[in-house]
């Protein structure tokens, strides 16, 4: 019996192994990513993976560019008369999926829809100043604002959908969407894969990849083996850093990396009687080795960062405090407020703090070394993993002394206001410190109400300078951008914060494989 | 037996009805907040309040218990929070996957357990015998996260046999069934030594030697038969085991089945995915534990349900 049954498993085997050696075709990329979108449709994108693949069926009025700019896209040109008027003339010969074209009735019809409470759209905050929808032609559209509010042109990206969705159901249209971008839906098994193919009338030129699989692999090893093994073409933003360093390896794979701006950061109760002193905060942040962490942890994949715009952002300044890694000062400053060592060098801290992250073993990796550094300045931390969830229930109810989190996708510098402004309270906002400072807040209010983008920068950039002094966040580390591709990808550009839109210009060429092999032997 | 069938289906549903009231209960009283998935970061307070009453998520709990224990009545799962659809339709277009996996599972376990363990118990203490042993000991051991990317390794990244991962033909369920298997196929093994060493002793075993049957004969038909009810109680109690398996496997080979979808809709806070998740999971288990007790008297005319 049991040579029997071995027999047919070595007779089974070879004849469902024929699966094994497929790989993508000439005109297909597979691509893996972490989560299922769970919608496509542009008003209702919670996720970063549903907003980065509705970005590729659909346009916005306006894009952001490589840079993180915003520049016009479904939009020809825009302006604004006066600070609560905003007018978008639309290009001529846009059409969408099914064919038809697109005009300013469409894009009407998309922020009423927003508008509307029944459809629950998590971008209606965005759109909470739109008082009335012009549109007085078919490819003019005029936006009148209750008040001056210069984020609006952020909103401006969300992305267009048809008039009527098309003749569908909202449900039908959130997982067979209809849009004008550069890829057509074709097919979603959910939890498993979407496929795009490419628009062959998308009016900035069809992309040269007809094909592109989104296989959905939620665990890092098996993406990574996918890669390696070939049957996946790129991953990214996808890898965790320790395997990037095996992935160098590979002369099958190329890493592309370009600065990010994913800011990572740890947020401080200031609600808590030892936290709220500033020397106890500044101490904080001269303890913590940043440059170690980013060196061994993240194998230098992320650069220090300032504060919570990066570089890349047009309101970003440099001129800030920062605090660089000094033990000794770190003490000294804790001495000063008031916390002195009781044994010196010896076992007893100073006092202890609870340090919330959540369950990423890289986030548990980096929050072990933040408590040794601590513990060299005499803190005593104690290390809370939970379940993320749980960790963003309790930093929104202010249930915590110190957390870890990112802010990802961050492109206007209206976020500060969502941050820190003593309005954005939860659950008004995101000041989970409780950080409360009336001279930010009238700068952020301030900067708000007018369009003019010198002085806005000029506000900002005040912002940021009491933000680097109050230290709310002591500011970790902009995580940088990789992708990881096989070689037959090429012309692939990585952009701001994990978008696809790389996959208009990249194209797939099957000797390129063998040219790298070569190279790099 | 019709009648043993029918109480065992009432059964069913006390068991239901404690398993549900157990998840709505664990669900709600986790820390986290469905509404704010749903609504983004972004969303103001008023709007996250509309939506919390607008699910009933704002009434207190007992009353949102006898609401859902209403529609659970009717068939009526409710909305999944975060995919906006019928939480039936979802997980009953998740059971197959789930269904396929643990039946090659099954399978993979007692093509590889039933010979070991025969052969073992025939030849107890032999080379053989200490191998598969071992074996076993490794097979229970190793975690399916862990033996998961082990076998992708080597059958698909050295080999090129398979598919590292995803759910595209049968050539892509190998792996998964081997991983989810493993475990199973260990504790099998065992269980079927010790149930045939026990028989192999009794009286009627040598009975059926001195009365010149083939040993083949006296092994497969006699010493098996009188051996399968342990066996097929322990492949019953480990159904539970095997499909709380399949989320760990199904994450590792990104298999689109129902444990992921319970473990998304956890993360989510999606509390009506959560609740159809265990209620299918639970289901299945019940009814399996069913069928094991109808094979036993298929096994062994003794058996009686009256």
């Amino acid at each position: 019996m049991k040579r029997l049954s071995l027999l047919l498993l070595a007779a089974i085997l070879p004849v469902v192994a024929c699966g094994g050696a497929q790989r993508p075709g000439a005109d297909t990329i597979v691509v893996a990513i972490e989560q299922d979108p769970g919608t496509l449709d542009p008003r209702l994108a919670t996720t970063a993976y549903a907003s980065r693949l509705s970005a590729l069926v659909f346009n916005g009025l306006v894009k952001l560019d490589r840079d993180g700019r915003l520049v016009p896209d479904l939009a020809e040109r825009f302006e604004s008369p006066d600070p609560k008027t905003y007018i978008f003339h639309l290009r001529h010969g846009v059409r969408f999926h099914d064919g038809r074209p697109l005009t300013s009735a469409d894009v009407a019809f998309t922020v009423r829809s927003i508008l509307d409470p029944a459809l629950k759209s998590p971008r209606r905050e965005d759109f909470a100043k739109v008082v009335a929808v012009e549109t007085p032609d078919p490819f003019t559209i005029i936006f009148h604002l209750s008040r001056p509010f210069s984020p609006f042109l952020t909103a401006a990206r969300t992305g267009v959908v048809p008039q009527g969705l098309g003749g569908k159901s909202l449900a039908d249209f959130s997982r067979a969407p209809i849009g004008t971008g550069p890829f057509r839906f074709k097919m979603w098994e959910q939890n498993a894969r979407v496929l795009l193919d490419a628009h062959p009338d998308y009016f900035a030129g069809a992309p040269k990849i007809l094909h592109a699989i989104f296989k959905i692999i939620p665990n890092d090893t098996t993406r990574v083996l996918e890669l390696r093994k070939g049957s996946v073409d790129l991953l990214q933003n996808a890898v965790p850093a320790y395997a990037v360093k095996s992935l160098r390896q590979d002369p099958g794979v190329e890493i592309v990396e370009r600065p990010g701006m994913n800011f990572s950061y740890l947020g401080f109760n200031l609600e808590d009687p030892i936290l709220r002193k500033r020397e106890v905060r500044s101490a904080i942040a001269h303890a913590i080795d940043r440059k170690a962490i980013i060196d061994h942890v993240l194998e230098g994949l992320a650069t220090p960062a300032q504060g919570l715009l990066a570089p890349s952002n047009w309101a970003y300044t440099n001129e800030v405090e920062t605090y660089e890694h000094d033990p000794a000062k770190a003490r000294a400053l804790l001495d000063a407020a008031g916390f002195p060592d009781p044994d010196g060098s010896g076992p007893r801290p100073r006092f202890s703090l609870t340090y919330k992250t959540s369950t990423s073993k890289e986030r548990v990796s980096i929050g072990e070394t933040i408590v040794q550094s601590l513990r060299e300045a005499g803190i005593e931390v104690t290390l809370r993993s939970l379940e993320f969830g749980t960790l963003y229930a309790d930093v929104n109810k202010g249930n915590f002394q110190v957390y870890g989190l990112t802010w990802v996708g961050v492109t206007d510098p209206d976020i500060l206001y969502y941050a820190f402004h003593s309005n954005s309270v939860p659950p008004d906002g995101a000041n989970r410190g409780r950080y409360r400072n009336p001279r930010l807040d009238a700068i952020l209010d301030r900067a708000r109400e007018i369009t003019d983008e010198k002085e806005r920068k000029k506000l900002y950039a005040e912002a940021q300078r009491i933000l680097a002094h109050d230290l709310p966040y002591v500011p970790l580390w902009y995580s940088t951008d990789v992708a990881a591709m096989r070689r037959r990808i090429v012309g692939y550009e990585v952009y701001p914060s994990g978008d696809f839109t790389g996959l208009l210009t990249a194209r797939i060429d099957p000797g390129a494989t063998a040219r790298a092999a070569g190279r790099d032997r | 037996m019709k009648r043993f069938v029918a109480r065992r289906l009432v059964f069913l549903v006390f068991v239901g009805l404690a398993v549900s009231t157990l998840v709505f209960f664990f669900v709600h009283l986790i820390p986290g907040d469905p509404v704010e998935v749903m609504l983004g970061e972004t969303a103001q307070a008023a709007d996250k309040a509309a939506l919390r009453a607008q699910l009933g998520l704002d009434r207190p709990l007992l009353e949102q218990y006898t609401g859902f224990l209403h529609n659970l009545l009717r068939g009526d799962l409710g909305y999944s929070f975060y995919t906006r659809r019928p939480v039936t339709q979802v997980v009953l277009s998740r059971l197959p996957a789930t269904a396929e996996l643990a039946g090659a599972a099954i399978l993979v376990a007692i093509l590889i357990a039933l010979p070991a363990g025969i052969l073992s118990a025939v030849r107890p203490y032999s080379g053989f015998d200490h191998a598969s042993m071992l074996a076993s000991l490794l097979g229970v051991s190793m975690p399916t996260f862990w033996l998961g990317p082990l076998l992708i390794l080597l059958f698909s990244i050295r080999l090129d046999w398979f598919p590292v991962s995803g759910r595209e033909g049968i050539s892509s369920l190998v792996l998964p069934a081997l991983t989810l298997g493993a475990a199973l196929a260990a504790i099998l093994s065992r269980m079927t030594r010790s149930a045939m060493l026990e028989v192999i002793r009794e009286e009627y075993i040598t009975a059926g030697r001195a009365k010149g049957l083939g040993e083949k004969t006296v092994i497969l038909k006699h010493a098996l038969r009188n051996a399968l009810i342990p066996i097929l109680t322990v492949l019953g109690l480990q159904i539970g085991a095997l499909l709380s398996g399949t989320v760990v496997t199904e994450k590792v080979f990104a298999w689109p089945g129902i444990g992921r979808l319970l473990v998304d809709g956890i993360e989510a806070r999606d509390y009506p995915l959560v609740q159809g998740c265990v209620l299918a999971i639970s289901f299945t288990y019940v009814l399996v534990n069913l069928i094991t007790d109808l094979l036993y008297a298929a096994v062994d005319p003794r058996i009686r349900f009256d």
